[in-house]
């Protein structure tokens, strides 16, 4: 074993030029599928957060005919205190309802939701959406999205005459306190936010809730989720929905362009398997003499054909190493120069270990399978061939 | 009966399938221990082909051969590689060492096939060859980096590192100059008489056949003349 590694050794150093072809090709290669993996990964994480990561990932709603949830913090309790709870990021009472601004001129429409601010911040994440102003502290106050801001031209401080459905009762006055800006268009048009008392008593309705939002740790299992959280709530006044159903041509695109990157990647480990598979069989005719002498001092075959396992896995190794270096030295360079005018990532992308591991073995592994052809060759290769042909 | 190292019985060797060539006839052989023996013949005369038969690098087509009393036309590819690393020595006429590697580690390199990590005692043994063959200088040397007569001298130590009984030799000075071929063949007998190695020499340098205890001619794959030598 060892002998036939010092051997490969050798073999690979004196051929040098062959053995840089080899290792650019597999380096190439390593490098194409880590950068092309890492970007696709990074593209998909980045529509997926753009798409739901301001969004409920499971809403719980409820199943009455008014349409409210009674009791709401019980029900929040009930799913924190659950077995799934280390699976839910965050979990929200929301009270929602459409209204209408009073202007002088005109009214305008908006949709005010009112949830544990804290809570929520986990979901809005308030700290940097919040552009301008404060979060609300007092009832009676609500942060507007900046279209709306701008729009009807208010600024904190300001007070909005507020009429919440049934519509008989005299509009409410309400301040604004902040202004956020989501990645939702819809939101900073339309949205108020305040805490859920404010929203609660807004609509007279107090102790209710319109839905339950929960943001989970693996987005991808929401379905299953959402499942197994309604076998343990066992109340029939909620249903849950998740937002797989409700996106379902997204996933569809996201599935089409992960099928995509794998093909892409299969094509690039078949090319490097074949290349590395067609020098080194041309290797193994360049050294039959070598093999000849060999066998005809006793080496034994299946040393033999190990010399050009070994070589296979050595070039591999090396080359998925210095793969992943041209790999992550691309994406770093993509995510470094290729940037929006504020400096951020144009795509940002996250480096995924368990992928580059994968992507190195998957080399190496190919690298082993292709010596394998030229390792049977060599351990059939007789050395009276060699001896008789000089 | 002298002890035997070597013994052939019936030998035949048929190469092809539709245009046959029988290039050994019939053969039987005995080669005594610690002898020094020449074959020779001219070209096509099977003296290879016996040669390669008894270095079990080839197969009889029939017969039996024995060597150091084991039928190696029985064993298995494993068995067979194990009788050429321990009991045979190999000198070709192309020298065929390793040009990926040293001098010194062309010479180990038959013992490296069982132990990768040889002893001090190892070592001492190749140093002394090499010195013998006074090629301490170019030990360190890749063997493309040094001269034919010292190449094939690498390959005479090479054959004697793991003590072998029996040492096959192919035309090993038929690519040297007169003076290199008398060194060479002081060198095997001296080794003969140091080791008590037996040794085959395959030649068609007369002068070097005069010189071995007995003298084998082959012609058309049977044994035309088998003479001991007495010149010594």
């Amino acid at each position: 074993m060892r002998l036939s590694f010092r051997i490969a050794w050798r073999f690979i150093k004196s051929s040098r030029g062959q053995s840089f072809l080899i290792i650019a090709g597999i380096t190439i290669g390593v490098a194409v599928q880590i950068f092309i993996g890492l970007l696709i990964q990074g593209l998909q994480a980045n529509l997926v957060q753009e798409t739901i990561g301001n969004s409920s990932q499971i809403t719980l709603r409820s199943t009455r005919k008014d349409d409210l949830i009674i009791s709401p913090d019980e029900v929040v309790k009930n799913i924190r205190e659950s077995p799934y709870a280390d699976e839910i990021e965050s979990v929200l009472a929301v009270s929602d309802t459409p209204g209408i601004i009073r202007l002088d001129e005109r009214d305008y429409s908006a949709f005010l939701r009112g949830f544990d601010l804290k809570e929520g911040n986990k979901i809005y994440d308030f700290d940097n959406t919040l552009i301008r102003g404060d979060l609300p502290d007092k009832q009676g106050e609500v942060i507007i999205g900046n279209e709306m801001a701008k729009e009807l031209s208010l600024e904190p401080g300001d007070t909005i005459k507020l009429v919440i459905p049934p519509v008989v009762i005299l509009p409410k006055t309400v301040t604004v306190s902040g202004i956020f800006q989501f990645g939702l268009g819809q939101a900073n048009r339309t949205w108020m936010i305040s805490d859920l008392k404010t929203v609660q008593n807004l609509r007279n309705k107090p102790n209710t809730a319109s839905s339950i939002e929960m943001q989970i740790e693996e987005p991808f299992q929401a379905d299953v989720l959402a499942t197994k959280l309604m076998e343990h709530l066992k109340n029939d006044a909620l249903n849950a929905l998740d937002w797989k159903e409700e996106n379902a041509d997204l996933l569809s695109a996201l599935n089409g362009q992960s099928i995509s990157s794998i093909m892409i990647q299969v094509f690039v480990i078949i090319s490097v398997a074949l290349a590395i598979a067609s020098v080194l069989a041309i290797s193994v005719v360049q050294k039959s003499r070598q093999l000849g002498i060999l066998k005809a001092m006793g080496i034994r075959n299946s040393k033999a054909g190990q010399i050009f396992i070994f070589e296979g896995l050595m070039l591999g190794v090396i080359g998925a190493i210095m793969g992943t270096l041209v790999g992550v030295g691309l994406i770093w360079m993509f995510t470094t120069f290729a940037v929006n005018p504020d400096g951020t990532a144009v795509v940002p992308v996250y480096i995924n270990y368990g992928f580059i591991v994968l992507s190195m073995g998957i080399a190496i592994a190919s690298s082993v399978i292709a010596a394998m052809i030229p390792g049977i060759r060599s351990a059939k290769l007789s050395p009276i061939e060699v001896i008789r042909n000089g | 009966m002298d002890k035997h190292i070597l013994k052939l019985e019936n030998v035949n060797k048929i190469y092809g399938t539709v245009v046959k060539t029988h290039a050994l006839k019939d053969l039987s052989l005995t080669i005594g221990e610690s002898s020094f023996n020449a074959i020779i013949g001219q070209s096509g005369s099977g003296k290879s082909t016996l040669l390669n038969i008894i270095g079990a690098l080839d197969n009889p087509t029939s017969g039996k051969v024995y060597i150091n009393d084991k039928d190696i036309s029985e064993m298995k590819t494993n068995q067979l590689a194990d009788v050429r690393n321990q009991t045979l020595g190999f000198i070709f006429q192309f020298h065929y060492l390793l040009p990926e590697f040293t001098t010194m580690e062309n010479v180990l390199m038959p013992y490296w096939m069982n132990n990768i990590n040889p002893p001090k005692e190892i070592i001492d043994k190749a140093n002394y060859l090499l010195d013998k063959m006074g090629l301490s200088e170019v030990k360190e040397k890749l063997t493309t980096q040094i001269s034919g007569g010292q190449q094939q001298r690498t390959a005479i130590a090479r054959s004697l590192i793991n003590n072998p009984r029996l040492i096959l030799a192919d035309e090993p000075t038929g690519n040297l100059d007169s003076e290199n071929t008398k060194t060479v063949y002081d060198l095997l007998r001296d080794i003969n008489k140091e080791f008590g190695t037996t040794f085959i020499l395959v030649t068609h340098d007369q002068r070097v056949a005069e010189m071995a205890d007995r003298i084998i001619e082959l012609k058309d794959g049977i044994i035309k003349m088998d003479v001991r030598n007495d010149v010594q």
